[in-house]
Protein backbone atom coordinates (compact mmCIF):
# COMPACT_ATOMS: atom_id res chain seq x y z
CA UNK A 1 0.00 0.00 0.00
CA UNK A 2 1.16 3.53 -0.72
CA UNK A 3 2.25 5.85 2.12
CA UNK A 4 -0.72 8.00 1.21
CA UNK A 5 -3.25 5.21 1.78
CA UNK A 6 -1.67 3.95 4.98
CA UNK A 7 -1.44 7.45 6.40
CA UNK A 8 -5.07 8.10 5.55
CA UNK A 9 -6.06 5.09 7.64
CA UNK A 10 -4.94 7.17 10.65
CA UNK A 11 -7.48 9.86 9.71
CA UNK A 12 -10.19 7.32 9.00
CA UNK A 13 -9.56 5.66 12.35
CA UNK A 14 -9.57 9.07 14.07
CA UNK A 15 -12.99 9.77 12.54
CA UNK A 16 -14.37 6.42 13.68
CA UNK A 17 -13.07 7.03 17.23
CA UNK A 18 -14.75 10.46 17.22
CA UNK A 19 -18.03 8.90 15.99
CA UNK A 20 -17.83 6.36 18.86
CA UNK A 21 -17.08 9.23 21.30
CA UNK A 22 -14.12 7.16 22.47
CA UNK A 23 -11.86 9.80 24.01
CA UNK A 24 -8.95 7.45 24.80
CA UNK A 25 -8.94 6.15 21.23
CA UNK A 26 -9.11 9.69 19.81
CA UNK A 27 -6.17 10.81 21.97
CA UNK A 28 -4.18 7.76 20.96
CA UNK A 29 -4.05 9.18 17.43
CA UNK A 30 -1.98 12.17 18.60
CA UNK A 31 1.73 11.97 19.48
CA UNK A 32 2.53 12.89 23.09
CA UNK A 33 3.59 16.43 22.16
CA UNK A 34 0.99 16.76 19.40
CA UNK A 35 -0.79 20.06 18.86
CA UNK A 36 -4.42 20.81 18.02
CA UNK A 37 -6.16 23.93 16.81
CA UNK A 38 -9.69 22.80 17.66
CA UNK A 39 -12.77 23.46 15.54
CA UNK A 40 -14.62 25.13 18.41
CA UNK A 41 -12.02 26.54 20.81
CA UNK A 42 -9.71 29.57 20.77
CA UNK A 43 -6.96 27.76 22.69
CA UNK A 44 -4.10 25.96 20.96
CA UNK A 45 -3.85 22.58 22.67
CA UNK A 46 -0.57 20.72 23.15
CA UNK A 47 -0.25 17.28 24.74
CA UNK A 48 -2.87 14.70 25.63
CA UNK A 49 -4.14 16.56 28.71
CA UNK A 50 -5.06 19.75 26.90
CA UNK A 51 -6.29 17.93 23.78
CA UNK A 52 -8.33 15.64 26.03
CA UNK A 53 -9.85 18.67 27.75
CA UNK A 54 -11.16 19.85 24.38
CA UNK A 55 -12.60 16.47 23.46
CA UNK A 56 -14.35 16.36 26.86
CA UNK A 57 -16.43 19.25 25.51
CA UNK A 58 -16.53 18.25 21.85
CA UNK A 59 -17.36 14.51 21.89
CA UNK A 60 -20.73 14.92 23.69
CA UNK A 61 -21.83 17.07 20.73
CA UNK A 62 -21.16 14.24 18.24
CA UNK A 63 -24.20 12.52 16.80
CA UNK A 64 -22.99 10.41 13.88
CA UNK A 65 -20.15 9.60 11.54
CA UNK A 66 -17.40 11.91 10.33
CA UNK A 67 -17.73 12.28 6.58
CA UNK A 68 -14.58 12.96 4.49
CA UNK A 69 -15.55 15.34 1.70
CA UNK A 70 -12.24 16.51 0.23
CA UNK A 71 -8.76 15.15 0.95
CA UNK A 72 -5.48 16.42 -0.48
CA UNK A 73 -2.18 14.67 0.22
CA UNK A 74 1.28 16.25 0.42
CA UNK A 75 4.32 14.07 0.89
CA UNK A 76 7.21 15.15 3.11
CA UNK A 77 9.12 11.90 3.53
CA UNK A 78 8.52 8.20 4.22
CA UNK A 79 7.71 9.17 7.80
CA UNK A 80 5.88 12.50 7.44
CA UNK A 81 3.03 13.82 5.33
CA UNK A 82 0.20 16.35 5.28
CA UNK A 83 -3.49 15.84 4.58
CA UNK A 84 -5.73 18.87 3.99
CA UNK A 85 -9.38 19.11 3.05
CA UNK A 86 -12.95 19.21 4.28
CA UNK A 87 -14.85 16.94 6.65
CA UNK A 88 -18.38 17.04 7.98
CA UNK A 89 -19.30 16.42 11.60
CA UNK A 90 -22.76 15.26 12.59
CA UNK A 91 -23.34 17.30 15.73
CA UNK A 92 -26.38 17.37 17.98
CA UNK A 93 -26.87 20.94 16.70
CA UNK A 94 -26.80 19.77 13.06
CA UNK A 95 -24.42 18.93 10.25
CA UNK A 96 -21.23 21.02 10.42
CA UNK A 97 -18.66 21.26 7.63
CA UNK A 98 -15.12 22.14 8.64
CA UNK A 99 -11.66 22.48 7.08
CA UNK A 100 -8.77 20.34 8.25
CA UNK A 101 -5.00 20.06 8.05
CA UNK A 102 -3.26 17.07 9.59
CA UNK A 103 0.52 16.78 9.73
CA UNK A 104 1.24 13.10 10.31
CA UNK A 105 4.32 11.28 11.55
CA UNK A 106 5.09 7.57 11.39
CA UNK A 107 6.20 6.60 14.89
CA UNK A 108 7.21 3.00 15.68
CA UNK A 109 5.48 1.89 12.50
CA UNK A 110 2.22 3.69 13.29
CA UNK A 111 0.95 6.92 11.74
CA UNK A 112 0.09 9.53 14.35
CA UNK A 113 -0.96 13.17 14.36
CA UNK A 114 1.84 15.67 15.00
CA UNK A 115 -0.40 18.68 14.37
CA UNK A 116 -4.09 19.07 13.57
CA UNK A 117 -5.80 22.32 12.59
CA UNK A 118 -9.59 22.22 12.29
CA UNK A 119 -11.67 25.28 11.45
CA UNK A 120 -15.23 26.20 10.59
CA UNK A 121 -16.05 27.45 7.11
CA UNK A 122 -15.37 31.21 7.21
CA UNK A 123 -18.07 32.13 4.69
CA UNK A 124 -20.84 30.02 6.25
CA UNK B 1 22.37 36.48 24.99
CA UNK B 2 20.10 33.75 26.22
CA UNK B 3 19.58 33.44 29.95
CA UNK B 4 19.20 29.67 30.00
CA UNK B 5 22.12 28.45 27.93
CA UNK B 6 24.48 31.45 27.78
CA UNK B 7 24.63 31.52 24.05
CA UNK B 8 23.62 34.18 21.61
CA UNK B 9 20.68 33.03 19.51
CA UNK B 10 21.46 29.39 20.21
CA UNK B 11 18.93 28.71 22.96
CA UNK B 12 16.56 25.87 22.27
CA UNK B 13 14.80 26.35 25.58
CA UNK B 14 11.73 27.96 24.10
CA UNK B 15 11.54 25.83 21.00
CA UNK B 16 8.36 23.97 21.89
CA UNK B 17 6.33 26.94 23.02
CA UNK B 18 7.10 30.58 22.76
CA UNK B 19 5.18 33.77 22.96
CA UNK B 20 6.51 36.27 20.52
CA UNK B 21 5.45 39.85 20.49
CA UNK B 22 6.80 41.84 17.58
CA UNK B 23 10.55 41.88 17.56
CA UNK B 24 10.91 41.10 21.25
CA UNK B 25 14.44 39.82 21.98
CA UNK B 26 14.66 36.05 22.09
CA UNK B 27 16.03 36.17 25.61
CA UNK B 28 12.70 37.50 26.86
CA UNK B 29 10.68 34.64 25.50
CA UNK B 30 9.34 32.05 27.87
CA UNK B 31 11.27 28.79 28.03
CA UNK B 32 9.39 25.56 28.46
CA UNK B 33 10.22 23.42 31.44
CA UNK B 34 8.98 20.15 30.01
CA UNK B 35 11.07 20.35 26.85
CA UNK B 36 13.29 17.25 26.91
CA UNK B 37 16.10 19.30 25.41
CA UNK B 38 16.07 21.49 28.52
CA UNK B 39 16.99 18.45 30.55
CA UNK B 40 20.00 18.00 28.34
CA UNK B 41 21.00 21.56 29.09
CA UNK B 42 20.53 21.05 32.81
CA UNK B 43 22.64 17.93 32.81
CA UNK B 44 25.56 19.88 31.40
CA UNK B 45 25.55 18.13 28.07
CA UNK B 46 24.89 21.44 26.41
CA UNK B 47 27.59 21.08 23.81
CA UNK B 48 26.29 17.74 22.60
CA UNK B 49 22.95 19.31 21.64
CA UNK B 50 22.44 19.37 17.91
CA UNK B 51 21.98 23.06 17.18
CA UNK B 52 20.80 22.33 13.63
CA UNK B 53 17.28 21.95 14.99
CA UNK B 54 17.65 25.40 16.49
CA UNK B 55 18.84 26.76 13.17
CA UNK B 56 15.78 25.26 11.51
CA UNK B 57 13.63 27.09 14.00
CA UNK B 58 15.31 30.46 13.49
CA UNK B 59 15.50 30.28 9.72
CA UNK B 60 11.96 29.02 9.27
CA UNK B 61 10.58 31.70 11.60
CA UNK B 62 12.21 34.28 9.36
CA UNK B 63 10.14 32.90 6.48
CA UNK B 64 6.95 33.60 8.46
CA UNK B 65 8.07 37.08 9.46
CA UNK B 66 8.94 37.86 5.85
CA UNK B 67 5.51 36.61 4.80
CA UNK B 68 4.00 39.05 7.31
CA UNK B 69 6.06 41.94 5.98
CA UNK B 70 5.00 41.23 2.39
CA UNK B 71 1.35 41.06 3.50
CA UNK B 72 1.73 44.39 5.30
CA UNK B 73 3.23 45.94 2.14
CA UNK B 74 0.43 44.33 0.06
CA UNK B 75 3.21 42.95 -2.10
CA UNK B 76 1.46 40.21 -4.09
CA UNK B 77 4.61 38.81 -5.74
CA UNK B 78 6.41 38.82 -2.40
CA UNK B 79 3.59 36.99 -0.63
CA UNK B 80 3.25 34.38 -3.37
CA UNK B 81 7.04 33.93 -3.41
CA UNK B 82 6.89 32.73 0.21
CA UNK B 83 4.87 29.68 -0.89
CA UNK B 84 6.16 26.53 -2.55
CA UNK B 85 5.05 26.37 -6.19
CA UNK B 86 2.57 23.60 -5.36
CA UNK B 87 1.79 24.82 -1.85
CA UNK B 88 -1.67 24.63 -0.34
CA UNK B 89 -3.61 27.37 1.45
CA UNK B 90 -6.72 27.22 3.61
CA UNK B 91 -7.44 30.97 3.64
CA UNK B 92 -8.68 32.98 6.62
CA UNK B 93 -11.68 34.34 4.75
CA UNK B 94 -12.56 31.82 2.05
CA UNK B 95 -13.89 28.28 2.16
CA UNK B 96 -12.17 27.32 -1.07
CA UNK B 97 -8.90 25.39 -0.71
CA UNK B 98 -6.17 27.02 -2.83
CA UNK B 99 -3.46 24.97 -4.50
CA UNK B 100 -0.60 26.67 -6.35
CA UNK B 101 0.23 30.28 -7.10
CA UNK B 102 -2.69 31.14 -9.36
CA UNK B 103 -5.38 30.02 -6.93
CA UNK B 104 -3.57 31.75 -4.08
CA UNK B 105 -3.27 34.90 -6.16
CA UNK B 106 -7.04 35.03 -6.57
CA UNK B 107 -7.43 34.89 -2.77
CA UNK B 108 -4.78 37.50 -2.01
CA UNK B 109 -6.23 39.70 -4.77
CA UNK B 110 -9.27 40.04 -2.48
CA UNK B 111 -7.44 39.86 0.86
CA UNK B 112 -4.50 42.26 0.46
CA UNK B 113 -6.67 45.36 -0.20
CA UNK B 114 -8.21 44.77 3.26
CA UNK B 115 -4.80 45.04 4.96
CA UNK B 116 -4.19 48.23 6.90
CA UNK B 117 -1.08 47.65 9.01
CA UNK B 118 1.50 45.13 10.22
CA UNK B 119 0.88 41.47 11.00
CA UNK B 120 1.40 40.92 14.72
CA UNK B 121 2.70 37.51 15.83
CA UNK B 122 0.99 36.74 19.14
CA UNK B 123 1.83 33.07 19.81
CA UNK B 124 4.22 30.81 17.91
CA UNK B 125 4.74 27.12 18.64
CA UNK B 126 7.47 25.23 16.78
CA UNK B 127 7.42 21.51 15.97
CA UNK B 128 10.45 19.95 14.35
CA UNK B 129 10.19 17.42 11.54
CA UNK B 130 13.68 17.40 10.04
CA UNK B 131 16.43 19.75 8.91
CA UNK B 132 14.29 20.60 5.89
CA UNK B 133 10.73 20.57 7.29
CA UNK B 134 8.92 21.93 10.33
CA UNK B 135 5.56 23.14 11.59
CA UNK B 136 4.69 26.49 13.16
CA UNK B 137 1.29 27.00 14.74
CA UNK B 138 -0.16 29.83 16.79
CA UNK B 139 -2.02 33.08 16.53
CA UNK B 140 -1.46 36.30 14.60
CA UNK B 141 -3.44 39.50 14.35
CA UNK B 142 -4.19 41.19 11.06
CA UNK B 143 -4.79 44.93 10.89
CA UNK B 144 -7.67 45.06 8.45
CA UNK B 145 -9.62 48.06 7.23
CA UNK B 146 -12.52 46.58 9.24
CA UNK B 147 -10.40 46.43 12.43
CA UNK B 148 -7.96 44.21 14.31
CA UNK B 149 -8.60 40.56 13.45
CA UNK B 150 -6.93 37.79 15.48
CA UNK B 151 -6.62 34.48 13.66
CA UNK B 152 -5.10 31.03 14.15
CA UNK B 153 -2.36 29.73 11.86
CA UNK B 154 -0.54 26.57 10.89
CA UNK B 155 2.41 26.69 8.51
CA UNK B 156 4.19 23.57 7.28
CA UNK B 157 7.51 24.82 5.96
CA UNK B 158 10.02 23.27 3.59
CA UNK B 159 13.63 24.26 2.93
CA UNK B 160 14.28 23.93 -0.79
CA UNK B 161 17.46 22.88 -2.52
CA UNK B 162 18.23 26.58 -2.93
CA UNK B 163 18.35 26.88 0.87
CA UNK B 164 15.21 29.03 1.01
CA UNK B 165 12.35 28.22 3.40
CA UNK B 166 8.94 28.24 1.78
CA UNK B 167 5.40 27.44 2.88
CA UNK B 168 4.12 24.09 1.61
CA UNK B 169 0.89 24.25 3.62
CA UNK B 170 -0.81 27.18 5.34
CA UNK B 171 -4.08 26.94 7.27
CA UNK B 172 -5.45 30.21 8.61
CA UNK B 173 -8.74 30.49 10.49
CA UNK B 174 -10.73 32.98 12.49
CA UNK B 175 -11.19 32.50 16.24
CA UNK B 176 -14.22 30.22 16.62
CA UNK B 177 -15.27 31.55 20.03
CA UNK B 178 -16.77 35.01 19.77
CA UNK B 179 -15.67 37.94 21.88
CA UNK B 180 -11.96 37.15 21.65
Amino acid sequence: MMTQEVAFQCLDSWGKSVARKDKAAVLNHYVDTGTLWPTLSNELRQGHDRIGDYFDHFLPKIDGDVEWNQCLFQSISDTHCVWSGIYTFSLTSGVTRARFTYTLVKQDGEWKILHHHSSLMPEA
Amino acid sequence: MCFCCIQTFQCIGWSQRSNIKGDEPRSLRTPVVNNPQIKLLNSLTLFSVDTSINNVEQASLECLKQWGKFVEKKNMAGVLGQYHFDGILWPTLSHSLRGGSEEMRSYFHDFLPKINGPVRWDQCVFQSISNTHCVWSGTYTFSLTSGQTPARFTYVLNKGEDGEWRVMNHHSSLMPESGQ
